[in-house]
């Protein structure tokens, strides 16, 4: 009997003891496991958003490459097509004038002969409006200044383009991407804002770049951008995505008869 | 037969069932753990055969060494250690000689048996450190092989003095010390071939070998 008793004590004991050791053994295993897991879990998923991050970045860099070859070349079929027409149609009404003509007739080639100058001059601008080039030779505030110009000249709006701090260069990179986001911004103006004044300003301080752009129009719901509607905000995402690629934020305001302003602000040590 | 034994055989055939109806879908060490449930059951039959008329000790001098290599190459399947081989080879030759020597057939292989054991213990915990070291999203559950390991290192946690000091406690003859072991042992057989049926039941992952 005190045998028996014995023999299942020490069975027991030594089952429990074994028992608790190695179920110890588990939960420490399991546990170590576990944080071994988050810890890869997360750093695949930080890889992912790097990785996608990285994707966006060069997706959009190639999507301004191509847009500023595309509308280089654009510019430069005008420049080499129509303006060579233009010139050539401009010579010969010089010829035209030079010759005996009735006061009726000089007349009318003088009138051509100025619009087809005007017209030289527009597809001149154009083309530089078109030309990332100009950008890379002349920087954005003289791009933007040409831009303004253009509009100006239509004599449906005032534009003016203020400066403040010491002026510096962006890179051309990055201010080949500000001079698109503001082309469109200005474009946008023209189609939908009806807004008679362009205002833009360029502000430099030591560590922020920040252009305002501000329009005097009709305004619009920005909340409606909210809603889903891809077509409506692409041009306005687009911006934005745009401003993010150079490091910058992009900020939009706006309402109904309130006019719009766009502000793009880049930190000076930021890069594409 | 005794009843745990009984209980003991349905279990190592219920884990072939279970192994043989999912074979297809078994990773490769997990069918060789199919295979060493049948070695293990027809040794434990024929030591129980000649058990009802001499000592069945001769059989473990064969089935102890087969065993070892099955588990061995069960765990190189995923660990793919150049030593695990090399030191089966040393096993074996140690047990050759020791059955040739100073453990022959008439007596039960305990340093053998003890080798393996500690060998077999070794094995498991290198697998579960590999387990730890390798990244994966799935749960340790889901490798086959976590569960035979478990099933190893308790058996032969539990088991390692019995088997080692088996000739000796036949020779001191204590029924307490018999019994209390005999009924570990018998606990740890179930809880191993528990573990062999989980591991055919779970999703079949392997260790990922990055080279």
């Amino acid at each position: 009997m005190l045998n028996t008793d014995v023999e299942l004590f020490l069975t027991i004991s030594i089952a429990t003891v074994i028992l608790i050791l190695f179920v110890g053994f588990l939960i420490a295993f399991a546990q170590i496991f576990r944080q071994r897991q988050l810890r890869f879990m997360q750093e695949k998923q930080t890889i992912e958003t790097n990785l996608k991050a990285q994707y966006d970045q060069e997706i959009l860099k190639t999507q301004i490459e191509i847009q500023n070859l595309t509308l280089q070349q654009i510019g430069q079929n005008l420049h080499d097509n129509i303006g060579q027409l233009l010139s050539v149609a401009k010579l010969n009404l010089n010829i035209l004038e030079d010759m005996e003509q009735s006061d009726e007739n000089l007349y009318y080639i003088k009138q051509t002969n100025e619009v087809i100058g005007l017209s030289i001059q527009d597809v001149r601008a154009l083309t530089r409006s078109f030309d990332g080039d100009f950008v890379k030779d002349f920087g954005l505030e003289d791009s933007l200044v040409h831009e303004l110009q253009r509009i100006r000249k239509t004599n449906v709006y005032g534009t003016e383009l203020l400066v403040s701090g010491d002026r510096y260069s962006l890179g051309f990179e990055r201010e080949i991407v500000l001079f698109r986001i503001v082309q469109e911004s200005l474009n946008n103006c023209l189609k939908h804002a009806s807004a008679s004044n362009i205002n833009v300003h360029l502000k430099y301080s030591q560590e922020m770049f920040l252009i305002i752009f501000h329009d005097n129009g009709i305004g619009f719901d920005a909340s409606m951008l909210q809603s889903n509607n891809a077509k409506t905000g692409a041009g306005l995402r687009n911006m934005r995505r745009r401003a993010k690629i150079i490091g910058g934020t992009f900020e939009l305001k706006t309402g109904i008869k309130q006019g719009t302003t766009i502000e793009i602000s880049v930190p000076t040590s930021s890069s594409i | 037969m005794k009843p745990f034994l009984i209980i003991y055989f349905w279990l190592i055939l219920a884990g072939i069932g279970v192994g043989l109806f999912h074979f297809s879908k078994l990773s490769q060490s997990s069918r060789i753990s199919v295979a060493l449930l049948v070695v293990t059951l027809i040794s434990e039959a024929v030591a129980q055969l000649l058990k009802v008329k001499m000592s069945n000790f001769p059989v473990y001098h064969f089935f102890i060494p087969i065993q070892f290599f099955l588990i061995t190459i069960s765990y190189n399947a995923e660990l793919r250690s150049k030593y695990l081989l090399t030191i089966f080879y040393a096993f074996l030759a140690f047990s050759v000689i020791a059955t040739f020597t100073f453990q022959p057939l008439k007596i039960f292989p305990s340093y053998t048996n003890l080798i393996s054991s500690f060998l077999v213990i070794v094995w498991s915990l290198m697998f579960l450190r590999a387990l730890l070291k390798q990244t994966s999203e799935y749960s340790f559950t889901q490798f086959p092989l976590f569960w035979i390991s478990c099933g190893w290192l308790m058996f032969n946690i539990l088991t390692l003095f019995h088997f080692g000091t088996y000739n000796y406690l036949l020779t001191v003859k204590n029924p307490v010390f018999q019994s209390v072991f005999r009924n570990v042992r018998i606990g740890a057989n179930y809880f191993l071939y528990g573990c062999y049926i989980i591991s055919f039941l779970t999703s079949q992952r392997q260790i990922e070998q990055h080279n």
